[in-house]
């Protein structure tokens, strides 16, 4: 596992800065990350909800977030792609999702993700000073524009991703993306991909717990670090091990790479519809937004 | 758990393994060594050996999820190769007949509820829509999984999860059911429902083989005993044989005289020892 357990040395459980053993921030960010993958299982949930989207093929879900994604990374206005972005937010009440998650899943991330990447953007790039903000900030016009696109256009396509995860089974994704001519090895990979991820987390955390049960002190930082660089490879190697199993499981019970449904997919009329509307509106959406 | 099952008996006659000289090496280490035996139809077989000895290993390579490293291995008169299971029918055939319950549950279910874990096999051998609903039903009640049918696997007890993987073998009714370590991390009750299973089996026809280390229970599970040590089948015969030879028990680290014997139950089934440790020897 983690080698010996760790031994404090006696400088470090005297010094003034020591304390009892508490969460690290690689464990607190496990723990995260559990939690993100525990709501996964929340999108199972939502996606057997009576709501609008529910009630579509996969496939046609798909080819509409492909057409509104295509769109939101094509507009060049601010009008289209907020009526986008709103477009999202109707689907999203129609299909009986929660706003208050949609915000903590995908535009809170995304927006932290935006303004660390596109944040150094606002006062880097070149231009005459954005108009309604204190000069002395030396945020320019081209910048905060540029980046307000930048994060508008995330928050979109995030939202139609989350759209389209949150009202699709896990099993029923795959199912299409087969339907829809995506090799097997590939569909296999995102398979196991999912698997190996809850996997990943639920060793991680197993293993920090346990490290934790044993350690009576905070480490010393590069103490700390070696433990970690330790444990990450044990990790890694348990979890590839426990995947292999997985598969191997998969297969004694006849799996051949095809996710298989017991309810197959099938176009319906309503089905053909939304895939016309979804893409009449991206083209619109590109049109406009050039 | 009720275990009334169909039974499935192939027509066909003959062995339905047929080990010769296998081996089995995971890269240094050998975890089969020359194994050579034969398995009939409707045999129940228990795998006995210390912790390494090679029965897990020895029911992946009878379920052909890993091909042995030397020597052949035949399933009902055919060899079981990676190159034969390629072909799918021979492959839908085999998955159909042989079922194998794994000995961490966690691996075994990977699906989002205990409803979708069951069905996944049926769904995968293609049967229609309709049986697999109606089947899975059947199993649920058979296996005293009602309550849980909508649940995420990963929220289920340890005894519920194996439960459920046995459900999720046992749907198939398949022909042989391959076991490791069944009871292992069980509580009692849910050891004694496992075990109840596996006792119902006898005279079904089914062909079974569990790899425990239980010899409480081997009499009752069992008709014949493989015995293995450090990869090598170093003794065949039946549980009452196994279980009166003290030295192959201890030799194969199966047993440890005293230790063992007060906790694990052991003196009832067998005598010999429980004299053993009174002799104060």
């Amino acid at each position: 596992m983690t080698g010996e357990p760790a031994k404090l040395p006696a400088a470090a459980v005297a010094s003034p800065g020591f304390r009892l053993a508490g969460r690290a921030p690689i464990e607190r960010t496990l723990e995260e990350l559990l939690r993100v993958a525990e709501r996964s299982l929340y999108a199972e949930e939502t996606s057997r909800r009576g709501g609008l989207l529910q009630v579509f093929d996969a496939r046609a879900k798909w080819i509409g977030f492909v057409g509104f994604a295509v769109a939101a990374g094509l507009a060049r206005t601010f009008a289209v792609l907020g009526a986008l972005f709103a477009g999202a937010l109707v689907l999203a009440l129609l299909s009986r999702l929660r706003l208050r998650e949609l915000a903590l899943r995908a535009w809170l991330p995304a927006l932290l993700f935006t303004a660390l990447v596109g944040g150094p953007a606002l006062f880097l790039t070149p231009g005459p000073p954005a108009p309604g903000l204190p000069v002395a900030l030396g945020i320019s016009a081209i910048g905060a524009r540029s980046v307000g696109f930048l994060l508008l256009r995330v928050e979109t396509i995030t939202s139609f991703t989350l759209l389209l995860v949150l009202t699709t089974p896990w099993a029923r994704l795959l199912a299409a993306l087969r339907s829809l001519r995506v090799p097997a090895t590939v569909v296999v990979i995102l398979g196991m991909t999912y698997r190996f991820l809850f996997l990943l987390l639920k060793s991680a955390h197993d293993l920090f717990l346990a490290r934790r049960s044993r350690a009576v002190g905070t480490l010393p930082p590069r103490q700390a670090r070696q433990l970690f660089s330790r444990t990450t490879g044990v990790l890694l190697s348990k979890t590839v091990n426990t995947s292999q199993q997985v598969y191997l499981a998969m297969v004694a019970r006849g799996f051949t790479g095809d996710a298989r449904l017991l309810d197959p997919l099938a176009m319906h009329g309503r089905d053909w519809f939304a895939v016309a509307a979804s893409l009449a509106v991206s083209g619109v959406a590109i049109w406009a937004g050039r | 758990m009720t275990a009334s099952m169909s039974t499935t008996t192939s027509p066909s006659r003959g062995p339905l393994f047929e080990l010769r000289e296998v081996n089995y090496r995971y890269e240094e280490i050998v975890a089969i060594d020359s194994c050579s035996l034969v398995l009939e139809r409707g045999t129940r077989v228990a795998l006995l050996g210390a912790n390494g000895s090679g029965k897990s290993t020895l029911l992946l390579l009878l379920d052909a999820l890993q091909p042995p490293s030397a020597g052949s291995i035949r399933f009902d008169g055919k060899e079981l190769t990676p190159a034969a299971l390629l072909d799918e029918r021979t492959n839908h055939d085999f998955r159909r007949r042989v079922g194998f319950v794994f000995q961490n549950p966690e691996v075994q279910l990977f699906n989002p509820t205990v409803r979708d874990e069951i069905a996944f096999g049926p769904l995968q051998l293609g049967w229609p829509a309709d049986r697999i609903r109606d089947e899975v039903e059947r199993m649920v009640d058979r296996m005293q999984l009602r309550a849980v049918v909508e649940r995420p696997t990963f929220r289920l007890s340890m005894g519920e999860k194996k439960r459920v993987a046995i459900a999720s073998v046992l749907i198939l009714d398949p022909e042989v059911i391959l076991l490791d370590e069944p009871t292992a991390g069980l509580d009692p009750r849910s050891q004694s429902g496992v075990i109840d299973l596996l006792v119902a089996w006898k005279g079904s026809g089914r062909t079974v083989v569990v790899a425990t280390h239980d010899l409480g229970v081997i009499e009752e599970i069992a008709d014949r005993c493989l015995v293995f040590q450090e990869g090598r089948l170093v003794a065949d015969r039946t549980p009452a044989e196994v279980l009166a030879d003290l030295d192959l028990l201890t030799r194969t680290g199966l047993v440890h005289s005293h230790q063992h014997s007060h906790r694990s139950g052991l003196h009832h089934a067998h005598p010999h020892l429980h004299r053993h440790e009174h002799d104060g020897s």
